[in-house]
């Protein structure tokens, strides 16, 4: 994608028609008072299919926030959030279960897989959950990730960086039109981060879905399409 | 530093009330169904010595007629003799109340000046000052209160009694709150004499002696005086024989209460491992920044007996309620059987409760033992809380089993120690439990692994995941399902139990019980002999009646004791009615009326080791005489057994005895109501109880089930421990599976399915449970039947295995873990991805 | 009944075990303690009963026997022994008849008694100041307790009042496991009648009055024995005989009795009625019996008593005034009487103080002048 240096406004939205995701207004808050976090005000978003958008800012400063809404986890307090042709902020939240399962692959920090499953498992589950098995998808992914040999087993036997790359399949192997990354490779040393910074690219581009990552390395910055800075509660443009 | 680790663990806990309070409710549950059985069978124990001593009085000894009445002049020869000796005379009989067909009241004849208890001034006047009014004049009578107030009758007013020696109205002088009373007629003796028109006669002359070698010198004087036909029997003695009996149902109790105590150490073990594990990052970081293990011991197991102690008391508090609800159940039964007994009061003996205090802190310590040694051994790494169980789960589920195997070994050592004791009779039961505990985890993950075979997650993914949660994850879950599986084995063995008992004892009464009707004397007092006889004589005379059976009970002499000796004059249909277990009817009967053979009842065959063709020696008329055992008949109307022999044979040897029991057997082509009929009109204004065989039966079965009604609410409660300890297991999991669940939210997984998941899992524990708990439960029912009631009581009986109740008994226990699962499904299906998934 | 069969079987059952116990009977209810007082008193149950209205002549030996028309009447014997072993009793014997109906009630029953007897049997060792105290009670039925109306003879199982043919004499026996006493005895002087000529008024109202004499002096030889040792004794004795029917007004709440046998030869006995407010009632009345028999009766004016020292029963919460001062000038007499041991209370089923008493002189306290026996009644908490 050719890069634009636009003045530094607060419409961060490229002229390209039919965005994939689009967010309008969204105002949100946690907590009340002098505890209050995460806060958003007034703010808008776009994103093209098979972009990559990366969102930085400081800790506490509403990223995983942003991210959380955009995947229909949560309901903003006000505006309005679009992916596909999915109205998050009409749907039930039963409905945006379901538009999570088909629609969403999640990465997050701390990896989240489930213990008491084996890798093997653990990949299965979005297929399960979409009614596809599909143990030959599960093999390939496996040998994509380059774990193999690793998959009977369980989560606590697996190193970080081994975790994070079966997260990655998880996320991927249902081919989500999005995926949404909380900082991925905040408790991976340099290389492991690396190399999953790499694999997760990667990936994206195969699959051909949307990548948004909220992260406060530098590396991701030089691989995305797009780096916007969440500040006072709205995106702006960044370089 | 102690304070700030202090406070830094407890607020976790105060922040999470619920789980504080689940904790607190675990002890107490546990602690106080203990607290509440023991406190039952204390108060029970009290209170029915109290009733005995009151009923009782200061006499120590009893003279009685081995049937019949006492002759006055004993009591005059006696007095004479030793006239030192505190002697009580006393008349009893039968009186009706009301109108003709009234009811009948016990009456009871005493002299108030003799051994009276006013002996140190105290100012509480019983009878107090109308003494002279009872035994100045002929129509005056003392009655309970409760009595007359249900006769609608007050302190002044005539009673009217219709008696042997006709119509007369006594004045009641005085009203008494005493149970011992209940349903009695308090009067002179000269005027129950007068009353029952009796002069000459008394039933039984109580004796006092002081304690020691003079006193039992002055016993032996005493036995020294009596006429053959009068006994002296220690009241002391029957005591002792009662203790003996209390303690076997005191023991049953004990068992049941440490079972409750074992699901309620469950309860506590479980809620201490969340309770912990809710810390265990603040644990990490304690250890990281340099606290040591030792250091952390001793604060986690000091909050642990902190926590225990307040459980514990609160445990008291709810044990204090239970068994005031069990005391009324044990009441009514004593009172049902029994009349003077007035267990209400729940007896606190300080040792007891400090007893219970103790146990519940050492439990909850105890149990907090192991999580706290897991809590300390495990890191967070990268996030997961890694424990460091998982790999060994598979070891320890083998080592389990071999403890299993080794627990069935013992358990059945124990059945096979040839004893006459009760003790290993539980101790194998004890072990079959906890054999049972022990292989529950693996054929909890043996089935679930199957069902993850079975069920692929693409297609079933909700219950697919439950059930490998469950796979993965069984040990905790495990111990909820064993502790389900061991509160319905234990329900299941009791049901199985009782059935049988309840068949057996049914089949048996219908079979024994040939006649159409039976008629008996209201009063235990043996009447003189026409009376009985008499009525047996006039019924034979009517049309409507065939034969007619009799059956006299006297207590005699053996060559070691004292034993029931029942004289039988039974016609061929009632002959027909006795079961024998060992011995042939054929020979029995045969030599019935001619040769010296008796038949013995099953626990005396049991208690003293005798068989068909061995002999016992009873003290007769012509000294000791040696009968020939002929068959053993089953019977289950008295635990300390009995010998039988013809009517013919027993005046034989013994001379006359009163009858107490008469069945009547209709005519052929007669109806049983019109047997009834002319049976009731003939014996119409007589003091006799006229019962239908099916009334008696019915009568005796509705007693039966009223006296298992204690064993019901027991294992009712220890069904409900179980079922909170699920919820608990459940609760503490779902806390720890936050994050889980906040990951399947956001994968996709909806409400329902998680839910689901949640549900799968307790289905899973619940059907495991209750079906392996049907062959435990087979297992423990046949250890009581074949062993511990043998030697409790010497009866046998076959094991009936009521289906329609044991699949009763599963279906709750499924039903039970799956409601125990709703609020935990519930719980999770509230989980907010967002904020389970925050990273802190 | 057969329900109670199958009943035992299920207590069995559940081992609740009292299968076994047979048919029982209530303990006899305790007989409250009586304040005499109220069995003295006029009531309407006396209807029937033969009243004292006034005096008339004993004829003996007929008056030492029952007299069953009367409602109450009692036989009292008090005295002083000493052993052969050097100890020193007081004793009491007291044989109280009451009357529960006027006649005679038929019955079939040997039971049905018309009296019932109360004894009261004590012993005070004077050395080792121990009081033994026993009672006994039955009723006159079957030959085991009785008075008879002819000749004086009182029974009550083995305790034994009874004339001797021998000129007057009694014998006198009682039983209890820590002693057992009997003795003979013989009056040394006649008979005193007390009050008029017997006729002891105690209260203005005709009727409350008793028929009343005293042995005031009867030698004593006898064995005693406590244990396995017996001793012989040898005393003088005290007899009190005494029936009616109502004996106290309804605002008199009791007596303070006394009798006194003087080292010089002389008997003295008085009996101070009290109402129930304190004071003394001017119909008590009491005698003096010279060394040779003459009696000369003594009332209010003559003979005066005061109490000096009050004792609280620890059992009964009673307190009792166990030493007196005794004043009757016309026969130079300032006495003191102080009990030998301040429990000497009979807290059973009648209650009274009757115990040994000390008789000295009130100015020179060490100075013994003879031996007693004071009763005190009516007395409550």
């Amino acid at each position: 994608m050719p890069t634009v240096i636009p003045p530094a406004t607060t419409d961060a939205t490229p002229a390209v028609p039919t965005p994939l995701v689009v967010a309008r207004g969204v105002v949100m808050r946690y907590g009340a008072g002098a505890l209050t976090t995460g806060v958003l005000q007034g703010l808008n978003f776009t994103a093209h299919a098979g972009e990559f958008v990366v969102v930085v800012g400081r800790s506490g400063s509403g990223k995983s926030t942003l991210l959380n809404l955009l995947g229909g986890m949560d309901q903003p307090l006000a505006g309005e959030i679009r992916v596909g042709l999915a109205r998050l902020t009409e749907m039930s939240e039963e409905q945006r279960a379901r538009f999570r399962r088909r629609t969403v692959g999640f990465v997050f920090q701390s990896f989240n897989l489930l213990p008491t499953l084996s890798v093997a498992e653990n990949l299965a589950l979005p297929l399960a959950l979409n009614g596809r098995a599909s143990a030959l998808r599960i093999t390939e992914m496996l040998a994509r990730l380059g774990l193999s040999d690793r998959a009977a087993r369980y989560p606590d036997q697996l190193s970080g960086g081994e975790q994070q790359r079966v997260a990655i399949g998880r996320a991927l192997i249902h081919a989500p039109p999005l995926v949404l990354a909380d900082e991925p490779t905040g408790n991976l040393d340099e290389d492991t981060a690396r190399q999953v910074l790499v694999l997760l690219c990667e990936m994206v581009r195969e699959t051909g879905s949307t990548l948004i990552m909220a992260t406060h390395s530098h590396e991701p910055r030089a691989l995305a399409d797009r780096v916007l800075r969440l500040q006072h509660g709205q995106l702006r443009t960044e370089q | 530093m102690k304070l700030l680790l202090l406070r830094a663990s407890a607020r976790v806990l105060w922040q999470h009330p619920w789980q504080l309070a689940l904790a607190l409710m675990g002890i107490a549950t546990g602690v106080g169904v203990v607290a509440a059985v023991q406190l039952t069978q204390r108060s029970a124990q009290v209170a029915m010595a109290d009733a005995q001593r009151s009923l009782v009085g200061p006499a120590t000894h009893r003279i009685e007629a081995r049937q019949g009445w006492l002759d006055e002049a004993l009591y005059v020869r006696i007095a004479r003799a030793l006239p030192a000796l505190s002697l009580a005379p006393v008349v009893h009989g039968a009186v009706q109340v009301g109108p003709a067909a009234g009811e009948f009241l016990s009456l009871v004849g005493i002299d108030p000046l003799a051994l009276s208890a006013a002996a140190d001034g105290a100012e509480e006047g019983t009878v107090g000052g109308q003494w002279t009014a009872l035994v100045g004049r002929s129509d005056t009578v003392v009655m309970a209160r409760r009595t007359a107030h249900r006769l609608g009758l007050r302190r002044g007013e005539r009673l009217h009694i219709r008696s042997a020696a006709g119509r007369r109205s006594l004045e009641i002088i005085d009203l008494l709150d005493s149970a011992a009373l209940t349903d009695t007629l308090l009067v002179d003796l000269a005027s129950a004499q007068e009353i029952l028109h009796r002069p000459g006669v008394l039933s039984a002359i109580e004796v006092a002696v002081p304690t020691g070698a003079a006193g039992a010198k002055l016993a032996a004087q005493v036995a020294a005086l009596l006429p053959a036909n009068a006994q002296l029997d220690s009241i002391a003695g029957r005591i002792t024989t009662n203790q003996e009996l209390t303690r076997a149902f005191n023991t049953n109790l004990t068992a049941l209460s440490l079972l409750a105590l074992m699901v309620g150490m469950f309860l506590i073990y479980n809620t201490e491992i969340f309770l912990l594990l809710q810390r265990q990052a603040l644990f990490a970081q304690l250890r990281a920044l340099g606290v040591s293990g030792r250091e952390l011991t001793v604060l986690l197991l000091g909050e642990a007996a902190l926590l225990g102690l307040v459980g514990s008391v609160l445990g008291l508090v709810l044990g204090l309620g239970l068994a005031h609800a069990l005391l009324r159940l044990v009441a009514q039964t004593v009172n049902d059987l029994y009349a003077p007994t007035a267990i209400s009061a729940v007896a606190l003996p300080p040792a007891l409760l400090c007893g219970v205090l103790v146990l519940g802190i050492l439990t909850t310590v105890l149990a907090a033992a192991l999580p706290v040694l897991e809590a300390l051994r495990s890191t967070v790494r990268r996030g997961l809380v890694v424990r460091p169980d998982e790999p060994h789960e598979a070891a320890q589920r083998h080592s389990f089993r071999r403890l299993a195997y080794a627990a069935l070994a013992l358990g059945g050592g124990f059945l096979l120690w040839p004893s006459r004791s009760l003790i290993p009779g539980f101790a194998a039961l004890w072990c079959a439990l906890l054999a049972g505990a022990l292989l529950l985890p693996w054929a909890l993950s043996t089935v679930a692994q199957r069902l993850v075979r079975a069920l692929a997650l693409a297609r079933h993914p909700a219950a697919g995941l439950g059930v490998r949660l469950v796979a993965r994850h069984g040990r905790r879950q495990g111990l909820a399902a064993a502790a389900l599986m061991a509160a319905s084995a234990t329900a299941i063995a009791m049901t199985i139990m009782i059935a049988s008992f309840r068949i057996s004892v049914s089949d048996w009464l219908s079979q024994l019980l040939r006649a159409d009707y039976y008629v008996g004397l209201l009063e235990p007092q043996a009447d003189a002999l026409p009376s009985l006889s008499a009525v047996r004589q006039r019924l034979a005379q009517l049309p409507t009646v065939g034969a007619t059976s009799a059956v006299s009970r006297t207590r005699q002499r053996a060559a070691h004791g004292e034993v029931q000796v029942l004289a039988y004059d039974l016609p061929r249909a009632a002959q027909a009615g006795f079961r024998f277990i060992a011995g042939s009817a054929q020979d029995l009967w045969s030599h019935w009326e001619r040769d010296p053979v008796v038949m013995i009842s099953e626990p005396y065959a049991w208690r003293h080791g005798l068989a068909p063709g061995e002999s016992v020696q009873l003290h007769t008329l012509n000294g000791l005489v040696r009968f020939r055992v002929a068959a053993v008949f089953r019977d289950y109307a008295s635990e300390q057994g009995s010998i039988a022999l013809s009517r013919r044979l027993y005046t034989q040897h013994f001379g006359a005895a009163p009858l107490d029991g008469l069945g009547i057997y209709a005519a052929p082509g007669v109806s049983a109501d019109a047997l009834g009929e002319s049976v009731r009109r003939a014996t119409a204004g007589l003091p006799l109880r006229v019962q239908r065989t099916t009334e008696v039966v019915g009568q005796s079965m509705q007693i039966f089930e009223r006296t298992f009604a204690i064993t019901e609410v027991l294992r009712l409660i220890a069904l409900g421990v179980a079922i909170i300890g699920i919820i608990a297991a459940l609760l503490a999991q779902q806390f720890e599976r936050l994050r889980e669940y906040g990951v399947l939210r956001a994968l996709g997984f909806a409400a329902g399915e998680i839910a689901r998941v949640v549900l799968a899992q307790t289905l899973l524990l619940g059907v495991v449970a209750a079906t392996c708990a049907l062959p435990l439960g087979y297992g423990l029912a046949l250890v009581l039947v074949e062993v511990i009631n043998v030697r409790s009581f010497g009866w046998t009986m076959p094991i009936v295995v009521p289906w329609p109740a044991l699949g009763a008994a599963w279906l709750l226990a499924v039903l039970a873990a799956l409601s125990a699962g709703l609020y935990p499904a519930w719980r999770a299906t509230q989980v907010a991805p967002a904020a389970a998934l925050r990273d802190e | 009944m057969l329900r109670r069969r199958w009943a035992r079987l299920w207590l069995g059952l559940l081992g609740l075990g009292l299968a076994g116990l047979p048919a029982w009977s209530p303990p006899a209810p305790p007989v409250a303690p009586d304040n005499i007082a109220r069995v003295l008193r006029e009531d309407a149950s006396n209807a029937g009963f033969t009243r004292v209205l006034g005096p008339r002549a004993f004829a003996f030996p007929r008056d030492h026997a029952a007299h069953p028309d009367y409602r109450h009447e009692w036989w009292y014997v008090t005295g002083h022994l000493e052993a052969s072993d050097g100890t020193r009793q007081g004793f009491q014997l007291t044989f109280f008849r009451y009357a529960l109906s006027p006649r005679a009630v038929a019955s079939a029953s040997r039971w049905r008694a018309q009296q019932v007897l109360l004894a009261h049997f004590a012993l005070t060792d004077e050395v080792s100041v121990r009081f033994i105290h026993h009672e006994r009670r039955a009723r006159v039925a079957l030959g085991l307790a009785g008075a008879s109306d002819t000749v004086g003879q009182i029974w009550l199982h083995d305790w034994r009042l009874e004339q001797t043919g021998a000129a007057g004499g009694w014998h006198l026996q009682a039983s209890a496991p820590d002693a057992t006493l009997t003795l003979d005895l013989q009056p040394r002087k006649p008979v005193v009648p007390q009050g008029e000529q017997g006729y002891s008024r105690k209260s203005a109202t005709p009727g409350n009055a008793s028929f009343y004499y005293s042995l005031p002096r009867l030698a004593v030889t006898g064995t005693l024995q406590r244990g396995d040792r017996r001793v012989s004794v040898h005393g003088t004795a005290w007899l009190d005989h005494e029936w009616g029917t109502s004996a106290l007004g309804a605002s008199q709440a009791g007596w303070d009795w006394f009798a006194l046998q003087l080292h010089d030869g002389r008997e003295l006995s008085f009996y101070r009625l009290r109402e129930v407010a304190g004071s003394a009632d001017p119909h008590s009345r009491g005698v003096l019996v010279h060394p040779r028999g003459e009696a000369r009766p003594l009332d209010l004016a003559a003979l005066q008593m005061t109490p000096l020292r009050w004792w609280r029963s620890p059992v009964t919460g009673i307190r009792y005034p166990v030493a007196w001062r005794v004043v009757c000038a016309a026969e130079g007499l300032d006495l003191r009487l102080e009990a030998v041991l301040d429990a000497q209370e009979w807290p059973g089923s009648l209650r009274y103080w009757e115990g040994a008493v000390r008789v000295s002189d009130y100015a020179s306290p060490t100075q013994n002048r003879g031996a007693g026996y004071l009763e005190l009644t009516g007395y409550t908490r």
